[in-house]
């Protein structure tokens, strides 16, 4: 990741402006959503490897982190956001879901209990929410 | 239904709000993925330049570029440590969940 972010510097123009978006280190939460409020269903485990979004937010933090260390960039702004990805039913989600994080899963109990409120509540909706990083850099100026 | 990612925009108000100098940039886009927030942002750039080393993604993404967006995007497989880009020419460079 410092090596992606130090061939990024090289491309970026003097006054240019590097944009970050990374998952926050919050798991990713599946949730419904019903005339009654919102019901958080379960949370997005990274499996054994390195490589699930929990994971991704650690080892994205560090590269950041090193990059400002050595006055490669320095850092103009930042906040966090949270979005959504709405699916019709829980195998729709569920395809998704195995499709989009291949290291990471909800445990079967989150799917079944996904299952149950959306039977109760035929105008229930099933959301993925998510929270993200957006950060900006620019070339570190000298003191 | 298919699945609707974001379609409350947050992610795309955040890039607005942080980015203000995206309108009429150059802009490099790494790990742009099947272009889902390419194609949102795209038509406020001068030009984009996006890359990802998943070639289906890729394909998906040449697929559904509309129009209006064509001669603006240039669209490519590769991966950070091997593509050739020219030095210092992107006002922008986003990496999208790349890091």
């Amino acid at each position: 990741m410092v090596d992606a972010l130090d061939r990024t510097r090289a491309w970026l123009a003097a006054e240019g402006t590097l944009v970050d978006f990374h998952p926050t280190a919050e798991p990713v939460h599946l949730e419904v959503g019903t005339n009654n409020g919102v019901a958080l269903v379960g949370d997005l485990r990274d499996d054994e490897s390195s490589r699930g979004p929990r994971s991704r937010h650690a080892q994205a933090e560090g590269a950041i982190a090193t990059v400002l260390t050595r006055r490669w960039f320095q850092r103009k702004a930042w906040r966090e956001l949270s979005f959504r990805h709405y699916a019709g039913d829980v195998p729709e989600m569920r395809s998704y879901t195995e499709g989009e994080w291949n290291d990471a899963h909800f445990d079967a109990g989150t799917w079944r209990l996904a299952a149950t409120l959306i039977r109760k509540d035929p105008g229930a909706r099933l959301w993925l929410r998510e929270e993200a990083t957006i950060a900006t850099y620019v070339h570190a100026r000298p003191d | 239904m298919s699945i609707e990612l974001d379609p409350e925009g947050h992610e795309i108000d955040a890039l607005a709000e942080l980015v203000p100098t995206l309108d009429g940039a150059r802009v490099l886009e790494v790990g742009c993925g099947n272009g889902r927030l390419t194609r949102r942002y795209a038509h406020r750039a001068r030009s984009v330049v996006a890359f990802d080393q998943d070639e289906a993604a890729i394909a998906t993404f040449r697929g559904a570029i509309p129009g209006t967006l064509r001669e603006r995007l240039d669209v490519r497989v590769g991966s950070v440590a091997t593509i050739e880009l020219p030095p210092q020419v992107f006002d922008v460079v986003l990496l999208s969940w790349s890091l």
